[in-house]
């Protein structure tokens, strides 16, 4: 995936699946548009995390496809028309799935890297 | 299903898309200018941080497509502007197909119409006759009906009925009428339910003439009674007999002959009043088609064997029973073997099928000469990255689009002859019914029919892209198979098609010559200029063995009458433009062998014998 750490200048893919999963977790939080996902995700990481504004409608083609989240043309606080995606009941399920592997690997990552035992 | 459906949906999709990145930039040009940044620094620093906004749409655009159908439709769509560009050849080959196709499937559809379609009855599977078993001939007598019924118990329900003709009087108007008498079980074996009423079951049958009821076809109700509801509790005379109307019958039921659609259902008690003789008390009288569901878990030829035990049971009980046989086999005609019409019509579907097989060896010929004419083409598109399978992918498109078309020509003409065919009434003396007109499986035959000749003279060309040497055909040469190849599989076509065609031509000729033949068949008569008419004068309550003398209207003189008919009917043809009033019965049998001994017996002479009636003993004693 596309996610970029903050002030590196070569961009470096995470891992697959983890921008889908931001996004998921941020939809779950509250429902919200686009460009408010690239700043939500921005600021909840204290700006260690960017995400490339391009790769961001793409993954959420996907996931409208795959009927994980849902679309609807509103007006937002700021009075403009934005189209704001809403987390699904299988995008909730998706995201508690990947969470757990998640989990699952960065406790094996962990116990990888932690020092040996002397 | 999901990807059909966003076909119709994708530019709605597309459009929301490409609206939302706007924004999404808009939104950030804010930001940047409330932030201080001057318009235009900020715009392209939105642009910047975006990417390159086509290519991110794009790539949204990518979630909602699927690559392998985009490129069939590519292919499609390829294809269609190809042919466009030459009409003429798209014309003539659609054209063939569109004979080809059209023919097979009109044949289909009578095949299947006739032969395949099962009897429309629940559970059509487990409906099955019971035949004799070394003629396969299908009538039964009443009283082997009763044995078979009562002593075996391979079935769960036996039904046993016999067509009936008869005048049937609404209001004191009389008419032809068609029906069947049937056993009082018949509707309960065969698990159909009425439209209206109900219909009569066996506890309604008492011992000869107990049950007075009829049931009406749907089709007949509302022709006759404008479906109205009302009918019920109505009396209809049979041949001058009142029954009561109970039920009507659902309109996709109508009754268990294929080709013959009952008007009415009458119980079998009730027949003899009607037609003035007794079916039911002999044994070597065999009126009756007796059908039946086996139990559970019995097959047909167990069945069989049951059956045979209880023939063989009769025939020592009763000298008339010698030598019965039973087999019992699927009810309809899909369970006939032996029909003849089932052998005429796979014959003729052979035939059909090659002239289908024609056409698609002369079409394989000219796509295969299209293909080395695109020679150059195709090479170049193989050289810059296509591979062999893509192109080869695109002619065989090519050749299925011009094999649907022509399917679809085919069967829109295919279904105009059909639903002419099937409103066609093959014989007036009786309510024959050609259920011919195509259905879903006659279709889906056109369209396999369709693809699979698209397939067979595409493949031809396909094989020769298959084999070419990409190098040679840019440097100037061309696609083609190495030349003994190609002689083999051209010359193998050309005698295909010479082969197919002279058989086709004979067949047409053979059969054109039957039909001429059949045409000047001596009738002991000459038919020219002379026209039919009938009566049954059982109808009338008449006894059909009394004989009655006919009369000629004065001043009508030119009437005669010859044994053309049959069971004590017979016909009177009189001369076109001469009004003949008749009154005619049955011709005695003397008569019929009068007349057949003279062959072509002129029709003026037969009028001069017997028109004046007095002199008709020297004809028929």
């Amino acid at each position: 995936m596309p996610m970029i750490p903050a002030k590196k200048t070569e961009p470096r893919d995470l891992f697959r699946g983890a921008l889908e999963m931001m996004i998921l977790q941020s939809l779950r939080r509250q429902p919200m548009h686009g460009y408010a996902l690239v700043q939500h995700i921005k600021l909840r990481s204290n700006d260690l995390l960017q995400v490339e504004e391009g790769s961001l409608y793409p993954a959420l083609q996907r996931m409208l496809k795959d009927n994980l989240v849902k679309a609807v043309w509103e007006i937002s606080a700021s009075n403009r028309k934005v189209r704001t995606y809403r987390i699904t009941p299988a995008g909730i399920k998706r995201l508690e799935r990947e969470m757990s592997s998640f989990e699952q690997m960065l406790t094996g990552i962990n116990l990888v890297l932690a020092p040996t035992e002397s | 299903m999901q990807w059909f459906r966003q076909l119709f949906t994708r530019r709605n999709i597309y459009s929301d898309l490409s609206q939302e990145i706007q924004q999404h930039l808009a939104e950030k040009i804010e930001d940047l200018v409330a932030d201080g940044m001057p318009r235009e620094e900020a715009e392209h620093a939105a642009r910047r941080a975006f990417g390159n906004a086509t290519r991110v749409e794009e790539s949204g655009r990518e979630a909602w497509t699927s690559p392998r159908i985009e490129s069939i439709f590519s292919d499609l769509k390829f294809a269609v502007r190809r042919l466009k560009k030459s009409p003429g050849f798209a014309v003539t080959a659609i054209l063939t197909l569109a004979l080809g196709i059209g023919a097979n499937m009109v044949v289909f559809s009578v095949l299947n119409g006739l032969v395949l379609r099962p009897l429309n009855v629940p559970d059509p599977g487990n409906l099955f006759q019971v035949v004799h078993g070394r003629s396969d001939w299908p009538s039964q007598s009443y009283r082997d009906y009763l044995d078979y019924r009562d002593r075996d118990h391979s079935f769960s329900g036996l039904l046993a009925y016999c067509d009936l003709r008869a005048a049937l009087t609404i209001r004191h108007v009389a008419m032809r009428s068609w029906g069947y008498a049937a056993s009082g079980n018949y509707f309960d074996v065969l698990g159909v339910q009425p439209a209206i009423g109900r219909f009569f079951h066996s506890t309604d049958e008492h011992g000869p003439a107990s049950a007075p009821y009829i049931v009406l076809s749907y089709d007949f109700w509302r022709r006759q009674f404008d479906s109205h509801p009302n009918v019920l509790g109505e009396t209809i005379e049979l041949n001058r007999h009142p029954f009561t109307v109970i039920g009507v019958a659902r309109p996709d039921f109508r009754g268990t002959n294929a080709l013959y659609w009952a008007d009415y259902w009458i119980p079998l008690a009730n027949a003899a009043e009607v037609t003035g003789f007794d079916d039911l008390p002999y044994r070597d009288h065999y009126p009756f088609d007796v059908m039946g569901r086996l139990k559970p878990g019995m097959t047909p030829q167990a069945a069989t064997q049951n059956l045979n035990a209880v023939a063989r049971q009769m025939a020592r009980e009763d000298p008339k029973d010698e030598g019965l046989t039973a087999l019992v086999r699927l009810a309809g005609p899909a369970g006939d073997d032996q029909d003849p019409a089932r052998k005429a019509l796979l014959g003729i579907m052979l035939l059909a099928f090659l002239v289908l097989l024609a056409a698609c060896a002369n079409l394989a010929s000219i796509f295969a000469a299209r293909t080395a004419d695109r020679s150059r083409e195709l090479a170049i598109r193989m050289a810059i990255g296509s591979s062999r399978w893509l192109v080869t992918r695109q002619l065989l498109t090519e050749a299925v689009v011009v094999s649907s078309a022509g399917g679809l020509v085919g069967s829109f003409f295919a279904w105009l002859l059909l639903a002419a065919l099937s409103q066609w009434q093959p014989s007036v003396d009786f309510p024959t019914h050609l259920p011919i007109a195509p259905d879903a499986r006659v279709y889906l035959a056109a369209l396999a029919a369709s693809i699979a000749s698209g397939i067979f003279f595409g493949l031809l060309p396909a094989r020769q892209v298959w084999g070419t040497d990409v190098v040679h055909v840019i440097k100037g040469g061309y696609i083609q198979t190495e030349s003994f190849r190609r002689f083999a599989v051209r010359d193998l076509l050309l005698m295909v098609r010479i082969v197919v065609c002279t058989l086709l031509v004979t067949a047409s000729l053979v059969a054109a010559r039957g039909m001429l033949l059949s045409l000047h068949v001596p009738l002991a008569f000459e038919p020219k200029g002379l026209m039919l008419a009938q009566a049954d004068l059982r109808m009338a309550r008449r006894d059909r063995r009394g004989g009655f003398g006919w009369r000629a209207v004065p001043g009508r003189r030119r009437l005669v009458c010859v044994p053309l008919g049959n069971n004590g009917v017979s016909a009177c043809p009189h001369g076109v433009g001469n009004h003949g009033v008749f009154s005619l019965a049955g011709v005695s049998s003397g008569c019929r062998d009068a007349v057949a001994s003279r062959p072509r017996v002129h029709l003026a002479r037969l009028w001069r014998v017997t028109a004046g009636g007095h002199r008709q003993s020297d004809f028929c004693p």
